[in-house]
């Protein structure tokens, strides 16, 4: 067996995963983080407010996929591009596992081309292709054919309220009861729902803002890095200078002033103003690489820079940057909810530290404690995966 | 490079030094020079001043039916002594014989004035908690019981003439100034020893602080601009001469407050200022972040953040307050009142909508707020809050919209759920308790059928299917879509706006909301540059409309009028009414214009704001005002001698 072995051709991921396997919590970690993944794809299935189908005196009506991607019921361009990725994602996957069993290197081509299709597609249909539909209320109209005595059968979502459905038909806030498990707020929306279209919101910030921050971080640390001399001065003192302010007062600042905050902005808030931590983690490892032999075989083999920052050096500098982009995921939405809390999040989003806000203002505990546990959840989970990423790579810990 | 020799560096060296030299010449030279125009300008209005008095027509005075013929003060001679008094005998008892004198007062005040100097200072703040009590004292204050009269304050007689344009105003003798709370030890201010009195002196000099454009008081120069001159005729009579006769002069002389000349006028070593810098000074004056005045309370020390103390100033014109002292604590966050109620740290204090609702509407039994130990009562705010529609847009021009927009508003649902009942629901802007509010029109009835109709009318129809009204507009295709603007922080506000919204969607209007802060919200309003948004005008008992309303405003910029609203018939009855003194007119022309306003709803009138007041028990006779200041504390008494629980609150 152990002769087998050694034949194998063990890449460095492989190591890196065997490494991460065996640490138990890691592996529920990164479980958690594929399921939350999954409920924010899936929100619709569960909560919305409109009918799977329904039917008036035997005439059948089918409007959930219509209504899926209704600008008027679902405001936020991040639900219509999750439950867009809801429909396509069978065919993703479809796809994929196909082309891996195909084992051609035409799949990455035809991978990145079904993205890049999908991607325009999305934005396309986003401004051209009119989705907009007047807004109905499905229930109040099975609810009025039932009244009237006619036959009327419908069949809702498990929660039968979308995270901006206003139920007026009690007191509010209501406490948590059988209709509302989380109670509502003072407008008499549905806590729970919003709590779950609230992953939606912390996962495209937590990855977005990331994703923007590290190509900010990568492009300047590997400029720095690889050319030295003024351009590493240069960029070197802009880090200087960046790092110098409080990233979240800045962020506060400055979302204070943009009139209609979206989601949008305050991911390129946060993106804008924490790469410098990437930047010089980035810097430090290629001018580590730089010197090393197989880089400097390839510059004597006059490859171009970009492709040796690229596709040389970038690859073997992955380790450290892969960590810092797990924890960074859990301090965006931690920021994220921290804004929302102090009142300077997008209004209309559905965000937890929104919802948590509004419940400290209410001063009602279901109101408090769901979205703070929900954050808390999140931001932990991200961070035993990171450590444990971490752990997997660090070869003096190896087991 | 070429190297200079060391002549030439020499020689660039000097160059600069002499420039630097005349640099600076200059410079003493243009501040002379500034210097001399302020005192000639200064000189130059002495003149014209005196060139009014000299000038000005003979005045007409209407006879008193029933000419007083024993003045109060005999020995005082009165200029016109067959001119009624202005002034109301009516004396408000702010002791009755139950009261008990003593007791510190714990009350709550949400900010810390920026200047304790009236002049340069428009802090709400200032004016709400400290001013009723020290430094507010004015010739005349309109009676708490019927609004509508004056009664007397720092004047015991003021005569007006006929066309309103002359007042005469004779102070109370023997009205103390306050002590200046300083380090009398140190030496210093020996120059402050010994009492002062109010004289004309002190009014002619608030007068011309007023008036001097160095002082930083916009806010009060606007309404000083028709003043013609004052006159001291001796030291306790005074005249104040308008160049017009507008209704404003009426209330900005007879509800004039003087500051004291003794310290004002002074630097900290007792030297008079310079006249020409002596606006620049005042800004920045020595003892302004102490108050002063001549009210029923006077200063003893304040910790800015934590805590204001005032005590009774026992020489005191007037009747004199049965509480002892008043201490204010300072915190901003108004739900902090709730925990220091309850802890009795406070004894009087203000609450939050949640909180009226979770301990004084839900409560259990057995909380102080049910048991009687601490009372609590709702008094109506001379503030209204309103949606207005900016119609520089084109969406808003139409009546029909606006009346759309209003019917569309499930206010009474928002009043009950949302805002506690803590408001009274309105439909113009007139205070809802004076006589100008016109009691004749209903409220806007929540319909949505009817708002879609109006718009369907007014030509907004969905054509595109898209669930969003649209119209063609100058040729192009034009969504029903704005921006609510509001400020962010409040958690009423922006549930009732997003209900708005959601029923807005329904009759296919698309609403977004934009919360910003304060004062970038206030740019905005300023410049105009919003298509709807959620305010607040605090109204005055008799407010002139002209500021608001007319249309000669719409066009200034940062006036109050934002929303741009012009409507002739409504600017006639504006300037009819600036010339009417007579209060029942006053009244018919106020409705009218009322019913103007309701006609055209330029704005969505919300309601007046209530608050939630709670006391501890052993504090009596707890009264709320009409009128501004609510809560007056001078009539309210502790009882001392048996400190009762358990009694019923009603």
């Amino acid at each position: 067996m152990e002769e087998k072995k050694e034949y194998k051709k063990i890449s460095y991921w492989t190591v890196v995963w065997s490494q991460f396997s065996k640490n138990t919590i890691a592996l529920w970690g990164l479980g958690a983080i594929i399921l939350l993944l999954l409920q924010a794809i899936y929100v619709p299935l569960i909560a919305l407010d409109v009918p799977f189908y329904y039917s008036i005196d035997g005439k059948t009506e089918y409007p959930f996929l219509m209504e899926l991607f209704n600008q008027n019921r679902f405001e936020n361009s991040i639900d219509i591009f999750f439950n867009t990725f809801m429909i396509l994602s069978p065919l993703f996957l479809i796809s994929f596992f196909v082309m891996r069993k195909m084992k051609i290197a035409v799949s990455k081509i035809l991978i990145s081309l079904c993205v890049v299709l999908f991607a325009v597609s999305f934005f396309m249909s986003m401004d051209s292709v009119n989705t907009k539909k007047m807004y109905v209320n499905y229930k109040e109209i099975v609810a009025s054919a039932i009244k009237d005595g006619r036959q009327a059968d419908a069949l809702f979502p498990v929660i039968q309220y979308s995270y901006r459905e206003m139920d007026s038909t009690a007191q509010n806030p209501q406490p948590p009861s059988s209709l509302h498990l989380l109670g509502t707020d003072a407008e008499g929306r549905d806590v729970f729902a919003r709590m779950l279209y609230g992953t939606r919101i912390s996962m495209t910030i937590g990855v977005v803002a990331v994703s923007i921050y590290m190509l900010i971080g990568i492009i300047l640390g590997a400029v720095a890095g690889y050319f030295g001399g003024s351009a590493d001065l240069w960029i070197s003192r802009i880090i200087e200078v960046v790092i110098c302010f409080p990233t979240f007062f800045l962020i506060l600042t400055l979302a204070a002033f943009i009139e209609k905050r979206t989601v949008f902005h305050v991911m390129i808030l946060i993106g804008i103003v924490s790469w410098t931590g990437v930047a010089r983690l980035v810097r430090g490892e290629f001018l580590r690489q730089r010197g090393m032999d197989y880089v400097q075989a390839a510059i004597a083999l006059g490859i171009s820079r970009v492709k040796i920052i690229f596709s040389h050096i970038l690859p073997n500098a992955m380790g450290p940057i892969l960590v810092s982009a797990t924890f960074g995921v859990a301090s965006a939405i931690l920021t994220e909810s921290s804004l929302s809390f102090l009142g300077l999040g997008d209004t209309t989003a559905p965000s937890w530290g929104g919802i948590l806000n509004i419940g400290r203002q209410q001063g009602k505990l279901w109101l408090i404690l769901a979205p703070g546990f929900a954050i808390f959840f999140v931001v932990s989970v991200f961070n035993l995966v990171g450590e444990a990423i971490r752990d997997a790579m660090d070869p003096r810990l190896r087991q | 490079m070429r190297k200079d020799s060391l002549p030439e560096k020499i020689l660039t060296y000097l160059a600069f030094i002499i420039l630097f030299i005349f640099m600076i010449i200059m410079l003493v030279q243009f501040d002379k020079i500034e210097r001399r125009q302020i005192n000639l300008e200064m000189q130059l209005k002495d003149l014209e001043v005196k060139i009014g008095e000299i000038a000005s027509a003979p005045i007409a005075y209407s006879v008193a039916e029933n000419v007083e013929k024993n003045p109060l003060t005999p020995s005082r001679k009165y200029l016109h002594p067959e001119v009624k008094n202005f002034l109301s005998d009516e004396t408000f008892k702010l002791r009755i014989p139950e009261t008990q004198v003593g007791g510190i007062l714990n009350r709550w005040m949400p900010s810390d004035p920026k200047s304790f100097n009236t002049i340069v200072s428009n802090d709400g703040t200032l004016n709400a908690y400290v001013g009723t009590y020290v430094n507010s004292e004015a010739f005349a204050t309109r009676s708490y019981s019927n609004p509508d009269i004056w009664v007397k304050g720092l004047a015991e007689r003021i005569e007006i003439t006929d066309d309103f344009k002359e007042y005469t105003i004779y102070l109370k003798k023997g009205v103390k100034w306050h002590r200046p709370v300083v380090d009398w030890q140190s030496g210093r201010y020996d120059w402050l020893k010994g009492d002062h009195e109010l004289t004309a002196k002190d009014v002619k000099f608030t007068v011309d602080l007023i008036k001097n454009p160095q002082v930083e008081c916009p806010h009060l120069r606007n309404y000083y601009e028709d003043l013609d001159y004052v006159k001291i005729i001796d030291d306790y009579t005074v005249v104040f001469r308008w160049k017009k006769k507008t209704y404003n002069s009426l209330s900005f002389t007879v509800g004039f407050s003087p500051i004291p000349e003794f310290i004002y006028g002074y630097d900290e070593d007792g030297k008079p200022f310079e006249k020409s810098v002596f606006g620049l000074r005042f800004n920045n004056h020595w003892y302004n972040m102490k108050p002063i005045g001549c009210g029923p309370y006077e200063f003893v020390s304040y910790v800015q953040g934590a805590s204001l103390k005032l005590k009774r100033f026992e020489q005191y014109y007037g009747e004199k307050p049965a509480i002892n002292e008043i201490n204010y604590q300072i915190f901003p966050d108004q739900k902090q009142n709730l925990l220091k109620i309850k802890s009795k740290d406070l004894d009087f204090g203000v609450l939050y909508p949640t909180d009226y609702r979770e301990e004084i509407l839900k409560g259990d039994p057995s909380s102080p707020f049910k048991n009687g130990n601490i009372l609590n009562n709702t008094y109506d705010e001379m503030v209204y809050t309103y949606w207005g529609w900016n119609m520089e847009n084109s969406i808003f021009k139409d009546r029909k919209v606006r009346w759309a927009m209003s019917h569309a508003l499930r206010l009474d649902y928002m009043l009950e759920t949302i805002f506690l009942n803590l408001g009274q629901r309105i439909t113009g802007p007139n205070y809802i308790k004076s006589p100008g509010y016109n009691k004749d029109l209903p409220l806007v009835t929540f319909d949505l059928d009817k708002a879609a109709k109006l718009l369907d009318e007014a030509g907004w129809r969905d054509t595109d299917n898209d669930g969003i009204r649209d119209r063609i507009h100058d040729g192009k295709k034009q969504n029903f879509e704005f921006t609510m603007l509001t400020t962010s922080g409040s958690p009423e506000w922006s549930a009732a706006q997003n209900i708005y919204k959601e029923d807005l969607m329904k009759i296919g209007v698309k609403m977004n909301i934009s919360e910003v802060d304060w004062a970038v919200m206030q740019k905005r309003i300023e410049d105009k540059d919003f298509d709807a948004m959620g305010g607040a005008w605090g109204t005055p008992w008799e407010s002139d409309p002209y500021q608001i309303w007319h249309s000669s405003q719409a066009s200034i910029p940062k006036s109050s009028n934002h929303i741009s609203y012009r409507n002739p018939e409504v600017d006639e009855v504006i300037e009819e009414l600036r010339e009417t003194f007579d209060p029942e007119k006053r009244a018919v022309l106020y409705r009218k214009f009322h019913k103007l306003i309701y006609d055209d709803q330029p704005y969505t009138f919300i309601f007046t704001r209530k608050r939630c007041a709670v006391w501890w028990n052993n504090l009596h006779r707890v009264t709320f005002n009409i009128i501004r200041p609510h809560d007056d504390s001078r009539p309210w008494y502790f009882d001392l001698k048996n400190v009762s629980s358990n009694v019923n609150p009603n």
